[in-house]
């Protein structure tokens, strides 16, 4: 279901964007209303509007100066936002069951797990348990393609970053940074502490549908042995999903 | 990267704009030419020649199969965009030919050319014509100029700028430092009020745009940005400036002046209009050569 209008700012961003802003926190329901109005916008297939990048609290819409002046763009917008809409529909994101994510949280797939126990003051499993037992939501996908930016943290678990960020990241490397945890789609620089590691491609470009999470979704991290976590990714070597 | 460049290298072989056509970034490439057709050059200069003689800047030449296409260090700007008619074969991903570097995907197997690598025309390429070289050449894409001025709208961040800092940003010459590729350019010159400005909420970020890390060393953003960033954004480089921010190199000068959205999207507008002229000229030669 669509959330209830709430109050937006619309910012300039240069000549070729517009930011709208639905508030100013990470807040599921704020979330919501950006993606909501995500799926209006694409569903409106506006022609000159080139790119919609929604985020936590925002959306930028990327749009042809030649197509549009700021000032028409805007307008628009507001109407768009501001019109009622049908109650009780279904949004594809948040239709989709929970996504579940393996995650061997032992040995050299966690190098950083001893330092942020030591930093939280607590035992190895029960970091790991707290970890796998919260429900996240993929506020939306950035930085890297594919890369699930998550809300649902434990707050106990909040680290902060490491103070030299590692040449490189291993892909599927699951990891605390902050107040946020993340899964590391592709090889990477990165500065948050590694706990753990997934078998499966977050991003694959010869997939129909690249992005393995979409933006709304809910996800679940799933611990695995090392066993299964080799298991799964010579099933996916093998050609599966 | 020079979005604007390749749109014209396009244009002038009367390609679809969005074709298929080779970024050469800095220099030091050597092509031969397998099969004949139409070759099409713009943005850097690097003195590129075929077969020993100058091969011109934005203007369509036919170039015969055996010939080398030479392109030595730039000498001005940074890349340089070679296009043929009516553009290279390549695989489609998300409805583009683009190469990603750093996630390793699209164009071929998602890396630079490689020594030996062997492209295709997307079409055969068609008979020697009777003309094999344009009389004419475009103004348009022409490479660019050194110390440019870029066209800067202040952004969200700009108001919490110390007085200092925006005077500096719009006065002072910056140059572009060795951390430049095209994800984005950081600059020499830091800004103080780097320590003062917290972070933002993840937001989208757009080409051009001006970001301010904690280290206080300014960031602009090219083609192969993060779609998202959390630095303070102090303001956006003007579209119609986009194609000199994209040919700036390591070492490279340059100067901002503050614009806003009105004045930057009429001088686009302007641009386009004279573009669009142009086009039709264009076309309208192209048909002749059919004719």
């Amino acid at each position: 279901m669509d959330p209830a209008p709430l109050s937006t700012r619309i910012e300039a961003l240069g000549d070729a964007a517009l930011v709208i802003h639905f508030g100013e926190r990470i807040d599921p329901l704020v979330n919501a209303h950006v993606l909501a109005s995500t799926e209006r916008l694409r569903a409106a297939a506006w022609p000159g509007i080139l790119d919609l990048i929604p985020a936590y609290a925002t959306l930028t819409v990327c749009y042809d100066p030649g197509e549009w002046l700021a000032a028409q763009l805007r307008e628009r917008l507001v109407r768009l936002l501001s019109a009622r809409r049908p109650w009780g529909r279904q949004s594809s994101a948040q239709a989709r069951a929970p996504v579940e994510i393996p995650v061997c949280y032992e040995g050299e797939f966690a190098p950083d797990l001893e330092a942020v126990c030591a930093h939280t003051g607590l035992e190895a499993a029960e970091f790991v348990r707290r970890h796998h037992a919260a429900q996240y939501r993929v506020y939306f996908i950035g930085f890297m393609p594919g890369f699930p930016y998550l809300g649902g943290l434990d707050a106990a678990l909040a680290v902060p970053r490491r103070a030299t960020p590692r040449r490189e990241v291993p892909p599927g490397s699951v990891a605390i940074g902050g107040e946020q945890t993340g899964i590391y789609p592709l090889a990477a620089p990165g500065g948050w502490h590694i706990i753990g590691r997934t078998p499966l491609r977050l991003f694959d470009a010869r997939r129909a549908d690249p992005c393995l999470l979409r933006a709304g979704d809910r996800l679940r991290f799933v611990p695995v042995a090392r066993r299964e976590y080799q298991r799964l990714q010579e099933d996916l070597a093998r050609g599966g999903a | 990267m020079d979005r604007w460049a390749a749109r014209v290298a396009n244009t002038l072989l009367d390609n679809d704009a969005n074709a298929p056509l080779l970024e050469v970034t800095l220099g030091g490439a050597e092509f031969e030419v397998l099969e004949p057709g139409w070759f099409a050059l713009t943005g850097a200069d690097m003195a590129a020649a075929c077969n020993g003689q100058p091969l011109p800047l934005c203007r369509p030449v036919w170039v015969e199969a055996g010939s080398l296409l030479r392109f030595d260090a730039a000498r001005r700007g940074c890349r340089a965009y070679l296009a043929v008619r009516p553009g290279f074969a390549a695989g489609r991903l998300m409805g583009s030919a683009a190469t990603d570097l750093r996630a390793h995907f699209g164009g071929i197997s998602g890396r630079r050319l490689e020594r030996g690598d062997e492209l295709r025309y997307e079409h055969a390429p068609p008979v020697a014509p009777s003309v094999r070289i344009a009389p004419w050449s475009t103004r348009f894409a022409q490479p660019p100029e050194a110390l440019p001025w870029l066209g800067l709208i202040p952004g969200p961040a700009w108001p919490a700028l110390s007085l200092g800092d925006r005077e500096r940003i719009a006065g002072e010459a910056f140059t572009v430092s060795r951390a430049a590729d095209r994800m984005g350019l950081r600059l020499e010159q830091s800004l103080e009020s780097a320590a003062t400005l917290a972070p933002i909420l993840s937001q989208g970020v757009v080409f051009g745009a001006l970001q301010l890390p904690p280290d206080g060393h300014p960031i602009l953003l090219g083609a192969e940005r993060q779609t998202t960033g959390g630095y303070p954004l102090l303001g956006v480089v003007a579209s119609v400036d986009h194609a000199a921010l994209a040919q700036l190199k390591p070492g490279d000068a340059l100067r901002l002046r503050l614009t806003d959205v009105a004045a930057a999207q009429a001088a686009w507008r302007a641009r386009e209009l004279g573009f669009r002229r142009w086009r039709i000229a264009v076309r309208a030669w192209w048909e002749s050569l059919a004719a």
